[in-house]
């Protein structure tokens, strides 16, 4: 037995075994520590062969917008509230790309100053024919100007007419403003009613980054509290990506630190007190630390860290490896010897590591980054805690150390010791859970929603229904968008994908849709082909036609005919294309909703209305089926995704299960006794399952990662159990049995522990965990403690099964 | 000798830039699509070659500074701040309004793209620019009278191609 030599080894070498374990201890807790997490959901997602999906799961500052909303009071309020807050927010720039919440007369100034001198590059060719009504209309339009000059006081309206006096302008781009779809007020963003203040930010890092989301959402709400103080009344929501994924990082840490913490110190407490020694609670501590900083530093040695979502998940993990370290100490204190104990509970605790491992490894054929994480995590942590046990902890145990609150192991005895596999009743309604477990196993939903996963705050709900019933009109928004490697070619493509959308709109399929970039961006060649049909078009012929329309519109409405000199010079002008996306023109704040540069690939985004109740498909799959198109919209890849990590996961099962059998059949060498060690798991899946459809808990990717827990916990105590009952057939000591129940117990009591406190979670991933954790485990138990004797009692009624296990 | 001169007069231009100039003036607009006119006042501080403020009387409140590369614009209640590296119809009114005032006419004939012709009026030099080409935007027609004895505008015109004409009347100037 290595680990008794081990111990005998190192009794005689005390220094050597705490210079190794110190040094081991430093060296794992100084690499641990520089592990780096990250929370990011989409990790949970193989990832994607196809690399334009990729960029726009990756940079995309669109996805990542930050959208504050500010509404209780009266429109002029809010404009100063929004321009205080925004002045606390930018006072701290950091993790800020750019931001939008008013657009200066400056930028309009600009815009006009572009617009006139590629006036050309603006004018679709189907737009021609407006122009001939225009121009047949000029006495009309004449009347309209005069009404318009005679009330201008300050001469800019005077100009606008004089420049284009048959509202060319009106043929133009008549959407544009509604395509942008807000109301300005003293320059700033607002509503369609004018009840909420709008502020828009692109962060300067991705939304999953949740180390600098956390800062910036911490940032912006210190603000909003400011400003939410020194004016009662006034509410500031906030939504997007970069709050979701801070609130989710936030309650995922909050969470692990409870749920460990808390049922540790539950675990420890009870513990101290049924082994009247305060000895057992670092006894226990120390393999757990060991096991946790030997993880994290392979994690930071193989990857450089891991998900942050994957140690919350792995918090399980810890009451299985607290387990072992229960094995160990329990027995010890048993027997009293701590080479008898080695001697003892060696093997099972190794074999049940090694298959717990297997359990868990089996997650590493999985493509899911998450999942991967969660599988060496686990594996790591248990290999250093199991290390810690047998290697260090023996060293530490005190052989005389054997005393125990007797009241309370009465209690424990009573519980252990009553035979559960010889009442009728116990058997009777287990098997009737296991059946209609098992009926019901098929039924179970899998939610592959990966939304559903993070957690959502109440506020961020609300802030997000306000936003959709004041901007949206109820509908959701979704964008689509199209890539190419040079700006011209994107603008070439977003033109068939603006026709697109807008024939789907044209069906219905689509609430809304405008085309605001196809109207305001265009590829050089068709600002080129636009200008020569102007040139085309605005004849001299036709030039003269238009100007003798207008100066005698304008005699007969008393109006100066040389006033529309400059309107005869806009015909008249040489027009070259233009580069209003380098401009400078339209700020980046407005810019990045349009057009977005990203990994040296341009993409152009157009925003679309569904009705959120038949949110669709349909228009997804359309534009998803045109070359060099996006759904813009990482969970719209995610649906195929994840039922493939599902089929992925069956097979992953199918795995451990096989590899767990081999090891518990080459453990006993016996067919019938490993698959009655095999049953507990193997039964405990089905019950899960069936009662997880029944209870409607759905299953989702991280809590169907629980199956491997039951699997590696279940394989333990039958294992357990098993060799207990194989030692009372074969007269070896009918002790063992009651040592091994004693130590089953406490682990269940640790697991259930830190089951109920993940119950208590708010995050929802770690409570669907508790949920379906907590039915495995007492299934798990059960099945152990009473079907697994009941089943090996049978056995060794046949004779030659009797004399075959009695001879081993 | 040559470099010695070249160096004077370099050092005269300096400090003629670096002049300080205030004034009242009187400005009036003449709508020609409406034949209204609307009159303005207030006073005016050049406080070096590129920091001008225009502070109205009438309507009170309103003001026209230009600050470097910023224009900071609020005329009848609109606010405008305008970076002129960014805008160019901005930096052709800064610096068709500077130029006009420090004396550099023939910079503002090259940035508004017009012929120029200088003549005298007693007192007063008059120049008239004339833009080369009708356009859509911009002035076709900028008349300045400066003073001789101090090369100082008396009076701008600024003429746009729609006929509205802008009309700034100097008095009162102290030279500091």
């Amino acid at each position: 037995m290595i680990f008794v030599r081990l111990y005998r080894f190192f009794r005689q070498h005390k220094i050597l075994l705490y210079t190794l374990m110190i040094l081991s201890s430093v060296v794992f807790v100084f690499f641990g520590t520089k592990a780096k997490f990250e929370e990011d959901l989409l990790k949970l997602l193989p990832e994607s062969e196809n690399s334009e999906t990729a960029l726009v799961f990756g940079n995309l500052k669109i996805k990542d917008k930050y959208f504050i909303q500010v509404t209780g009071a009266e429109p002029d309020v809010l404009v100063s509230c929004v321009d205080e807050l925004m002045d606390s927010i930018l006072a701290d720039e950091t993790g800020i790309a750019n931001n939008l919440y008013r657009l200066e007369p400056e930028m309009a100034l600009g815009a006009l100053d572009f617009a006139m001198a590629h006036v050309p590059s603006f004018v679709d060719t189907a737009m021609y024919p407006l122009f001939d009504s225009a121009i047949a209309h000029a006495d009309k339009t004449m009347e309209d100007n005069y009404n318009l000059i005679m009330n201008d006081e300050t001469g800019n309206i005077a100009e606008m007419v004089s420049t284009d006096p048959l509202n060319l302008r009106g043929c133009l781009m008549p959407d544009i403003s509604s395509g942008i779809g807000f109301t300005l007020i003293d320059g700033h963003l607002f509503s369609a009613d004018s009840t909420v203040a709008l502020i828009f930010l692109s962060p300067a890092f991705q939304s999953f980054d949740s180390d600098q989301g956390g800062k910036l959402a911490a940032h912006i709400d210190k603000c909003a509290d400011n400003l939410q103080k020194a004016h009662p009344g006034v509410e500031v929501l906030t939504h997007g990506n970069v709050v979701r994924a801070a609130g989710n990082s936030h309650f995922m840490k909050h969470d692990t630190f409870f749920t460990v913490g808390l049922s540790l110190l539950i675990v420890l407490i009870v513990l101290c007190i049924c082994f009247k020694s305060f000895n057992i609670a670092w006894q226990n501590l120390l393999p757990l630390l060991y096991g946790t900083f030997f993880s994290l530093a392979c994690m930071y040695w193989l990857q450089g860290g891991m998900s942050l979502m994957a140690l919350g998940v792995g918090s399980v993990v810890l009451g299985v490896a607290l387990s072992y370290c229960l094995h160990i100490i329990i027995h010890q204190r048993f027997v009293g010897s701590v080479e008898q104990m080695l001697k003892e509970e060696s093997l099972p605790v190794c074999l049940g590591c090694l298959t717990t491992i297997g359990a868990f490894l089996g997650l590493l054929f999985t493509q899911s980054d998450l999942l991967k994480d969660f599988g060496l995590f686990a594996t790591f942590a248990l290999i250093g805690n199991t290390l810690f046990a047998l290697v260090f902890l023996p060293h530490f145990l005190h052989e005389e150390e054997t005393q125990r609150n007797e009241k309370i192991f009465k209690v424990i005895n009573k519980i252990n010791n009553y035979e559960y596999d010889r009442n009728p009743f116990v058997i009777i309604g287990l098997c009737a859970i296991i059946v209609i477990g098992i009926i019901f196993s098929g039924r179970v939903q899998f939610d592959n929603d990966l939304k559903n996963i993070g957690y959502e705050s109440d506020e961020l709900h609300k802030s997000e229904k306000l936003y959709s019933e004041k901007n949206d009109h109820g509908g959701m928004q979704q964008y689509y968008a199209v890539i190419a490697p040079t700006l011209d070619e994107a603008l070439d493509a977003n033109r068939k994908l603006s026709a697109r959308l807008d024939s789907l709109r044209e069906t219905g399929d689509l609430i809304a849709y405008t085309p605001t970039v196809s109207m305001l961006f265009q590829s050089q060649s068709e600002q080129q082909r636009r200008i020569d049909a102007w040139n085309r078009y605005w004849t001299p012929e036709k030039e003269a036609q238009a100007m003798a329309a207008v100066r005698a519109a304008a005699v007969r409405n008393d109006l100066s005919p040389d006033i529309f000199e400059p309107f005869k010079a806009m015909l008249e002008a040489d027009y070259e294309p233009g580069d209003l996306y380098n401009s400078g023109v339209v700020p980046e704040g407005l810019l990045c909703t349009f057009i977005e540069e990203s990994d040296g690939k341009y993409l152009i985004f157009n925003t679309t209305l569904q009705d959120p109740k038949k949110m669709t498909a349909n228009c997804d799959k359309v534009v998803d089926a045109m070359p060099e198109a996006l759904v813009v919209d990482p969970f719209y890849y995610t649906g195929n995704m994840i039922t493939m990590i599902h089929r992925d996961f069956n097979t992953t099962l199918l795995i451990s299960s096989i590899f767990v059998l081999l090891v518990l059949l080459i453990w006993f060498k016996d067919l019938v006794i490993a698959l009655i060690a095999f049953m507990p798991m193997f039964l405990s899946w089905y019950v899960v399952e069936g009662w997880m459809a029944i209870f409607r808990l759905p299953f989702n990717l991280i809590n169907i990662v629980i199956s491997t827990f039951i699997f590696g916990i279940g394989v333990d105590y039958s294992i357990f159990v098993m060799q207990g009952l194989l030692a009372a057939q074969r007269k070896e000591g009918s002790k063992l049995l009651e040592y091994h129940k004693v130590a089953v117990f406490f682990s269940a009591f640790v697991l259930i522990v830190v089951m109920v406190s993940m119950l208590c979670a708010v995050h929802p991933t770690i409570k669907s965990i508790g949920q379906s954790a907590m039915i495995g485990m007492l299934s798990t138990i059960m099945i152990t403690y009473t079907l697994q004797p009941l089943v090996f009692r049978w056995v060794m009624k046949i004779p030659f099964m009797k004399r075959r296990i009695e001879k081993f | 000798m040559k470099k010695l001169l070249t160096i004077v007069i370099a050092m005269l231009a300096l400090s003629a830039s670096a002049q300080q100039v205030e004034c009242h003036f009187t400005e009036s607009k003449f709508i020609k699509a409406s034949g209204k006119t609307v009159v303005a006042e207030g006073n005016l501080k050049l406080s070096s070659s590129d920091k001008l403020e225009m502070t109205y009387t009438n309507p009170a409140g309103d003001y026209f500074i230009i600050d470097g590369n910023k224009m900071s614009i609020n005329l009848r209640g609109k606010k405008v701040v305008a970076d002129t590296e960014k805008n160019a119809t901005m930096r052709t009114q800064r610096n068709t309004l500077m130029n006009c005032i420090t004396g550099n006419w023939k910079k503002v004939a090259t940035e508004n793209n017009a012929d120029f012709s200088v003549s005298e009026k007693g007192a007063n030099k008059v120049v008239t620019l004339t833009a080369k080409k009708a356009a859509a935007r911009g002035y076709s027609k900028i008349v300045i009278t400066y003073r001789k004895s101090d090369n100082l505008p008396v009076e701008l015109v600024f003429e746009e191609f729609n006929g509205t004409k802008t009309t700034y009347k100097m008095s009162n100037i102290v030279k500091k």
